[in-house]
């Protein structure tokens, strides 16, 4: 059994800052809508709701880290499948991450181009992005975690600043009634929201960096908070500027609120800097994606670097991207049908079938 | 190995860096854009409508700087007003490409000024205004009677373009101001429906020249905002456009004004207004005259639901400094700013029970948003009077009850009459407090 392939180490805080960026650059974006128009005014609760389902799964994780600790998931899975299925299963993940990789990068140009340029070609984007994130992930996850370090207070500070800008045009009344439709409304928002959070599923493989065990726990802890906050914010803004019907009829309601902010005349049209913060909030989920696709790869390959492997990914992703959906209709369908439940598949039940399965068989990770 | 793979990265890098530095694929530099300050929509023939926008002449608002070659001095027109006809607005954007030089760009866009054709006829045909990237849903949306092609035709004066002319005035927050989000919001909500500030165009006349008393002919005043409201509607060119008024949607069809007076009740009720004054008659002596500049408003709207009794309690609160005041008592004395207080708040209960009038007995609209308040409030109740929420809204109980609050009453303390009236130490001793 190779150790990590990686000497890198990162801090807890780091940790919870993926988790952060691995979920809420789409999720601020594309979530929303799809949120309110199922909950309604109660969209806000849809995410607390699904936060709180998606405790176990961090439990989950966590524990899997704890009973094997320094090693990523494709390790563990190894080391309790067994040679022939651990790797299937490591494969399995593989494609997984490309493919949700490419969903994202997908969900990326539609963004740019349905908003900001309709006439450069989506591949330009994409393939620019993931040049850029090829060159990112091939240095390693230490470098990662201080990118995204470096762009989170920006992309916060300006998250909150239009929050803040945008209050004059807030009114607190478009948020009642509360559970005007039940409960019914309000578990389909979580469960489409379900499909965002599950993202967390990376802490398994970073979390095998992370310094101590301790920080496992505390990456988990923050990164849930961080996620929980920055997403009923950002879903709560929309609905308190345009009220439950227009923020569900929007396609962006993030970015529209972005646009309408104007105070005093002068400080207006700032949406370009909200795009600048979001397209390096997208550059790190992707990287962290890739990163992670050809850590496995390396893993199910037996082979010392994970580094030749970045590029290939990267490429299928691209085409994966391009040949996956026909529209942006087409990824909001996604988002909003497929998405949860195969994620309630691939990040849900096979850790817990693998978790399951440890205890069975009784295999444990050496306490190093 | 390394070092050379490095290198070529490297270079890789930057020869991407230097295309993307380039510019952007999708760039329009600014000499290539039309930029549309305000457009004009208009129903044209049986379904097709006319799009009218003024478009900017960049040269012009350089401020003296000419941008390209051949601008500069001279009095050039700030702009130019294209028009278009197609069977909706996307199309005729287009069209205005045909007959213009550059490429339609609308992120700039201020205002959008309906005519009342195309009002009647509904608001389905501005879905393109809220799809398109390049719209901004803050956009302010006016309303005028007859063709809106003519506010357009507004002559450059402190500000050079009917854009700026239109949201200037907006921004005073005396003026009812509905942005694009707004009107969609109201459209979409059951229990609400759009009301969108009217401009009226003034002729020359009107705007500068013999100036309008308008208190002078009006019993009991009730003037806020300046400028009287008894002008009929400009044939001529315009010389400046005024608000007055509102348009009342009922779904997102318009089925009528409000006037001056109904317009400022919707606001109260509505809670839209910000500042402005009333003026009104001394409580004790009805030949001199008071006025209120308010500020600080709030609105609060309680449904009540018995059986399938409604009632509705409106809360309105507000505090002003006294700014005009003609009448010969003290204002030292407290019962005398009270009395104000009083007759405050029976000029708003007026604006009030104005507005609801008309909204309950002619045109049988909730243009308050009660019904929303009703939504928010009682939920359960709401669903079943929602789907014929207007006819029974007619019906419904408004109890309206302001509380108005003068804080302060500005530099002097009685009017020049009561100093000089009251020499006998009657009510006031100028000299001591």
């Amino acid at each position: 059994m190779s150790r990590s392939r990686e000497e890198g180490f990162i801090g807890p805080w780091q940790g919870a800052i993926l988790l952060w960026f691995s979920e809420l650059p789409t999720a601020l974006l594309f979530l929303p809508a799809l949120i309110v128009s199922r909950a309604q005014q109660d969209a806000w609760m849809s995410v607390v709701l699904a936060i709180v389902f998606t405790l176990p799964l961090a439990l989950l994780l966590g524990w899997l880290l704890y009973r094997f600790p320094g090693r990523t998931l494709f390790q563990v899975a190894e080391t309790v499948l067994g040679k022939i299925l651990g790797k299937a299963m490591t494969l399995f993940y593989v494609l997984a991450f490309v493919q949700w990789n490419a969903i994202v990068l997908r969900e990326f140009g539609e963004f740019l181009v349905a908003a900001v340029m309709p006439e450069t070609p989506l591949i330009v984007f994409t393939v620019t992005l993931m040049v850029l994130a090829v060159y990112a992930a091939r240095n390693g996850l230490e470098v990662i975690a201080r990118s995204a370090q470096f762009i989170l207070p920006l992309m916060v500070s300006f998250f909150l600043i239009v929050l803040v800008l945008a209050t004059p045009k807030m009114s607190l009344r478009n948020l009642f009634p509360l559970l005007e439709g039940g409960l019914g409304p309000l578990l389909l928002g979580a469960f489409i929201t379900l499909g965002s959070t599950g993202e967390i599923i990376v802490i398994s493989v970073v979390g095998a960096f992370l310094q101590q065990p301790e920080g496992v726990k505390r990456s988990l802890i923050l990164g849930l908070a961080g996620i929980l906050f920055f997403l009923v914010l950002g879903v709560m803004g929309g609905v308190l500027v345009f009220g439950a019907c227009e923020a569900g009829r929007l396609t962006f309601p993030a970015f529209s609120l972005a646009r309408v902010i104007s105070i005093g005349n002068f400080l207006e049209r700032i949406e370009v800097l909200f795009m600048a913060i979001w397209v390096g909030g997208i550059f790190i989920k992707v990287t962290l994606n890739l990163y992670i696709a050809a850590l496995g790869l390396a893993t199910a390959a037996d082979l010392r670097e994970y580094r030749p492997l970045c590029a290939p990914l990267a490429a299928l992703v691209v085409v994966l991207s391009v040949w996956l959906f026909d529209n942006l209709t087409g990824v909001l369908f996604y988002l909003e049908q497929v998405l949860p439940v195969w994620a309630l598949l691939w990040q849900w039940t096979v850790p817990a079938a693998l978790a399951l399965t440890a205890v069975i068989r009784k295999v444990e990770g050496s306490r190093t | 190995m390394r070092r050379s793979l490095r290198a070529v990265f490297l270079l890789l890098s930057l020869t991407l860096i230097g295309m993307i530095l380039d510019g952007c694929w999708s760039r329009r530099e600014i000499e290539e854009l039309a930029l549309i300050m305000a457009a004009a929509l208009d129903a044209e023939g049986e379904n097709q409508v006319r799009l009218s926008a003024f478009i900017i002449n960049p040269r012009e608002i350089g401020g003296g700087q000419p941008m390209g070659a051949g601008g500069g001095g001279g009095t050039r027109m700030p702009g130019e007003i294209v028009t278009a006809v197609a069977d909706n607005f996307a199309e005729a954007t287009r069209r205005l490409e045909e007959h213009i030089p550059r490429r339609v760009f609308w992120a700039h866009n201020r205002v959008i000024i309906l005519g009342d054709g195309l009002a009647r006829r509904g608001l389905q045909s501005l879905d393109w205004f809220s799809r398109d990237r390049q719209m901004r849903l803050d956009t302010v949306v006016v309303l005028t009677e007859g063709e809106a092609r003519r506010v357009l035709d507004l002559p450059p004066g402190i500000e050079l373009n009917p854009g700026r002319i239109i949201t200037g005035i907006l921004n005073s927050h005396v003026i009812l101001k509905v942005e694009l989000k707004d009107l969609f919001a109201m459209w979409q909500a059951r229990g609400d429906n759009p009301v969108v500030p009217r401009v009226v165009l003034l002729s020359p006349d009107e705007h500068s020249g013999s100036k309008l008393q308008g208190r002078e002919g009006r019993p009991g005043g009730g003037g806020e905002g300046g400028e009287g409201r008894e002008a009929p509607p400009a044939q001529a060119a315009p010389a400046a456009v005024r608000f007055d008024g509102a348009g009342v949607f009922k779904d997102d069809k318009l089925v009528g004004y409000l006037d001056h007076l109904e317009t400022l009740g919707t606001m109260w009720l509505r809670g839209e207004v910000r500042e402005g004054v009333i003026t009104f008659n001394c409580p004790a002596h009805p030949e001199g005259q008071v006025a209120v500049r308010f500020y600080r408003s709030q609105t609060k709207v309680k449904p009540h639901v018995e059986g399938d009794k409604i009632r509705f309690l409106v809360k309105i609160t507000a505090e002003g400094d006294l700014t005009e005041h003609t009448c010969d008592d003290s204002l030292k004395d407290p019962a005398q700013v009270r009395a104000m207080e009083e007759a405050l708040r029976r000029e708003v209960e007026k604006r009030a029970e104005a507005a609801l009038d008309k909204a309950q007995k002619e045109l049988k609209a909730d243009i308050f948003g009660f019904g929303e308040v009703l939504h928010r409030q009682e939920p359960k109740f709401w669903k079943q009077v929602q789907d014929h929420w207007n006819e029974i809204f007619a019906g419904v109980e408004v109890k309206v009850e302001p509380r108005m609050e003068v804080r302060r009453v500005g530099m002097t303390y009685a009017s020049v009459e009561a100093i000089r009236g009251n020499t006998g130490g009657k009510k006031t001793s100028p000299g001591g407090r």
